[in-house]
């Protein structure tokens, strides 16, 4: 969507009162009734669910839902990756280029040498304008792209360790509140989100100062479970054999980027380096292993 | 090579060991396990040179 119909867009809402003016969601006061109008494939399931007689049964309904909505999600994924790309900025680079040749012929037209040297100026001028724009666009709408792929992948860690989980321990609801997270992971908002988490340190990357970063609370997520799992395959469990390759790429990495020095465990562990553990898994193709 | 003082801290009892590895890959000259209060843990790796904590 470029800038123009994203602010006209804004501006129908904001004029039309419509729920972006609301400050509350609905409440439902008939959960059954509305759960079946507004979500029937999961009411469909969770019934079955609830009417199986074995934990295997359990698991497998609740897995064919997983992998059913991870399959739509991402069939609309590729769809809307591929009209970002067709309806961007090298079009609109394009026409501006083209307007600006045209423009050019016509002062051509009173063959005199001051006409010819301002079309030519005038040309590169308008031209450098449409380029900066363009290029400047594509760019900030590439790193987006690249984001999504990046928190796409990290979910989908999740999800898959949840799949291999009894029903009790990550239930239809848990792995269907990891689906709308995969699915907003994709948009252009959860792009923008994950991207300013930790806009502090992206923003400053030549400002990284090792001090900083030396002492970190615990904490662990799915990209650093993906970074753990990618150096001890198949779920990172320090008994588990080393994969020297794999471990040997992500030191390059971390030593080509602005944590050069930092301590692997600290690379995992901090919860401040999201977005830069995110970019480690972009960079390296860095795909879950969905568990046995 | 990382070099000075790093630490990891409130490390739930299950993580440690997995802590600890970690740390081993990137050869420190030595590691402390330390007990806090609330029953987790602060895991020290000291690596040649640089700055110390």
């Amino acid at each position: 969507m470029n800038k123009l119909k994203l602010i006209s867009v804004i501006t129908g809402l904001f004029l039309s009162g419509c729920t972006a003016m609301k400050q509350f969601p609905e409440k439902s006061i008939d959960p059954v009734a509305d759960l079946t109008k507004m979500d029937k494939h999961y009411a469909t399931t969770l019934s079955a669910i609830n009417a199986a007689k074995s934990e295997a049964e359990r698991q497998k309904l609740r897995n064919e839902a997983i992998d059913q909505r991870l399959r739509v999600i991402d069939l609309h994924f590729n769809n809307f990756q591929n009209a970002l790309a067709k309806e961007g900025v090298q079009t609109n680079f394009s026409v501006a280029v083209t307007q600006i040749g045209l423009g050019g012929v016509g002062a051509f037209v009173g063959n005199g040498t001051s006409q010819i040297l301002s079309a030519v100026s005038g040309g590169l001028s308008g031209t450098q304008q449409a380029y900066d724009k363009s290029i400047l666009l594509d760019k900030a709408m590439g790193a987006l792209l690249k984001q999504m792929i990046a928190s796409r992948k990290a979910i989908l860690v999740k999800i898959y360790i949840g799949s291999n989980q009894d029903t009790r321990s990550y239930s239809l609801a848990a792995a269907m509140n990891d689906l709308d997270a995969y699915y907003y992971a994709g948009s252009i908002p959860g792009a923008i989100a994950a991207t300013s988490t930790d806009a502090t340190i992206k923003n400053s990357e030549a400002e990284i100062k090792l001090d900083d970063l030396r002492s970190n609370i615990f904490s662990k997520d799915e990209s650093s479970i993906l970074l753990q799992s990618y150096i001890r395959p198949p779920d990172g469990d320090s008994e588990t054999d080393l994969n020297l390759e794999n471990l040997n790429k992500l030191r390059d990495w971390l030593n080509a980027s602005p944590l050069k020095g930092l301590p692997l465990q600290n690379f995992f562990s901090n919860e401040a380096l999201r977005s830069h553990r995110e970019s480690a898994i972009t960079d390296l193709n860095i795909k879950p292993t969905q568990g046995e | 090579m990382p070099t000075g003082t790093f630490q990891t801290t409130d490390i739930p009892e299950e993580e440690v060991d997995n802590v600890i590895a970690n740390y081993k890959l990137d050869e420190p000259e030595k590691i402390e396990k330390i007990k806090q209060s609330n029953g987790r843990w602060t895991v020290i790796a000291t690596f040649p040179g640089g700055d110390k904590l």
